[in-house]
Formats: structure tokens, sequence, C-alpha cells
């Protein structure tokens, strides 16, 4: 028997998404003032803190070979270059608020800037 | 159709295992979005067409399946394809269980992409940790186009799917 495209429950089901995810935005991100450090951490590894106010360029040595580059510039870091196969995390761009991250899936890599508001860090970390 | 294990059932399986294998292919070959683990989701389409219209084991074969597969791209993303996938699964058997005929096409896509970031979700925070708190809403909100779009593929394609 064929299926209904869209019924009432259906929109409830999208409302409930929806509302849930306003919800976590809020709770997650509400207004997050500029970080202060970029942590780089590779799975496995201590994560390494780096001040956002010093424009530098590291090589990163993430898991199965691959090599990234982090890029910190203008209170501002990213992912610039990367070895992995989609290059999910350099297409993130620039992070500069507190809680905004890069994560590199295939390199085990995540760049994430702390130290604007620490109120979630603090919680989740 | 009946629960029995029919050669009808098999080939029937074994075929939507396979168009899921391709359709998952196909994805990865779109552009990536700067999300990680967001996608699509279309061969999730085989999954929920299994599960209202062959049987719920012909469509955790076809997840296996697509976890088994995922193998081919690296060992965290088979781990994030099994945490998306049977989690995807258990929600939207859970949906169609109790909700039958009063839940459309595109909710039970909404239902299953959202239980598939979730799942793919808890994976990378366990790997990743704290970083992975700032995708969390962008992932949500992604299950809402994703499962409009998969619903909509079932809808239209499952008149032809049901011929097999």
């Amino acid at each position: 028997m064929k299926k209904a495209l869209f019924r009432v429950t259906d929109a409830v089901v999208v409302a409930a998404v929806l509302l849930a995810a306003f919800v976590c935005l809020v709770l997650a991100r509400g207004g997050a003032p500029n970080g202060k450090q970029a942590v780089v951490h590779v799975a496995g590894q201590s994560p390494i803190t780096y001040d956002l106010s010093v424009p530098q360029t590291v090589t990163v040595a993430g898991l199965h070979g691959h090599s990234l580059t982090v890029t910190i510039q203008n209170g501002q870091v990213r992912i610039a270059e990367s070895t992995c196969p989609d290059r999910v995390c350099v297409h993130t761009g620039w992070l500069s608020r507190g809680g905004q991250a890069a994560v590199c899936v295939p390199s085990g890599v995540t760049v994430r800037v702390v130290g604007g508001s620490d109120a979630v860090d603090g919680v989740t970390a | 159709m009946s629960k029995q294990l029919s050669t009808r059932n098999l080939t029937v399986t074994a075929l939507l295992a396979a168009l899921a294998l391709a359709l998952s292919f196909l994805e990865g070959l779109l552009p990536p979005l700067p999300v990680p683990g967001a996608r699509l989701g279309l061969a999730n389409v085989t999954v929920m067409f299994a599960l209202t219209s062959v049987s719920w084991p012909a469509a955790a074969v076809i997840t296996a399946a697509k976890v088994l597969f995922a193998l081919f791209r690296g060992g965290m993303a088979c781990l994030m394809s099994a945490g998306g996938g049977v989690l995807s699964l258990l929600a939207m058997w859970v949906a169609h269980r109790l909700l039958r005929e009063r839940l459309g096409s595109i909710g039970l896509g909404v239902v299953g992409a959202l239980a598939h970031n979730v799942g793919q979700w808890l994976v990378a925070y366990a790997t990743f940790g704290a970083a992975m708190v700032y995708y969390a809403p962008i992932l949500l909100l992604l299950a809402v186009p994703a499962g409009i779009v998969t619903g909509l593929t079932l809808h239209v394609t499952s008149p032809y799917l049901s011929r097999l």
C-alpha cells in the first residue's frame, strides 16, 4: 500500500525538529563573543592551544598520514590546507567566536575556538 | 508481503541493498557540505521502502550492507555510518509501528534523517569531544530538508519499486 506524502503527524514531526534545532542553537551558540585561543586536537594526543592574537601558520600531523595546515590571522583561525579526501574541514572556513569548530574526520583533527564564552565548553569539555 | 524468507523477498532485499550502495556512491560525488558527516542520505530511501513495503529484517540487512560498504571510506566513516544507520533504522521502525498510515513519507524521512544525524553525532562526539557541540544545531536543522527530499523520493519511486 502506498504511503501518504504528508499528513498532520508529519507537520508535528517537522515542527518538533525545527524547535529542537532552535533550542539547541540558542543553548550552544547564543551570542558567543570572539574567542581568544584556538585549541588544535589530534585524536588520542594532548590538545595544543594557540593564541589567536599571534598570526602564524602551523602544520599538524593528523592520523593515517594526513597533514593539515592551520592558519591564524586577524584573531581568526582556519584549516587552510588538508590532505584528506573531502576537505570538509577546509570548507568550514574561518572561525573566530567561542565554541566554533572545524572537524576533520579522516585525520582525527579538530580546531576549536575557546576563551570567549567558556560556559558551553566548561560544561561539556 | 510475508515475513517468511521467500526467494522473492531475498531477491528484492538484495536489489534494494545494491541500490542503496549505488546511491551512497553517487551521493559521494556531490560536493561536501561544510558540516562533518552531513549528507542528503538518498540511500535511506531504500531502507524506508524496505521497512514500509517489505519487512523490517530486509531494512536491517540493507543497513548492514551500507555500514560494511562504508568500510571502503575508512574505519571512522564505517563507525559513523553504523551509529547513524542503526539509530535511524530503530527510530523509523518505531515510528512506523506506532503511527502506521498516520505518518506520511516526509515524516518518516525526517525521523530517519534526524536519528541518523543524532547517531553520527554521538559517534563523532565520543571521538572529537567538545568541537562537535558547535555542529549539533546544524545537524538537527539539516535533518528537515534531507528528510523532505528522501520522503519525496520515496513517494515518487515507491510505485515503481513495488513492481520489483
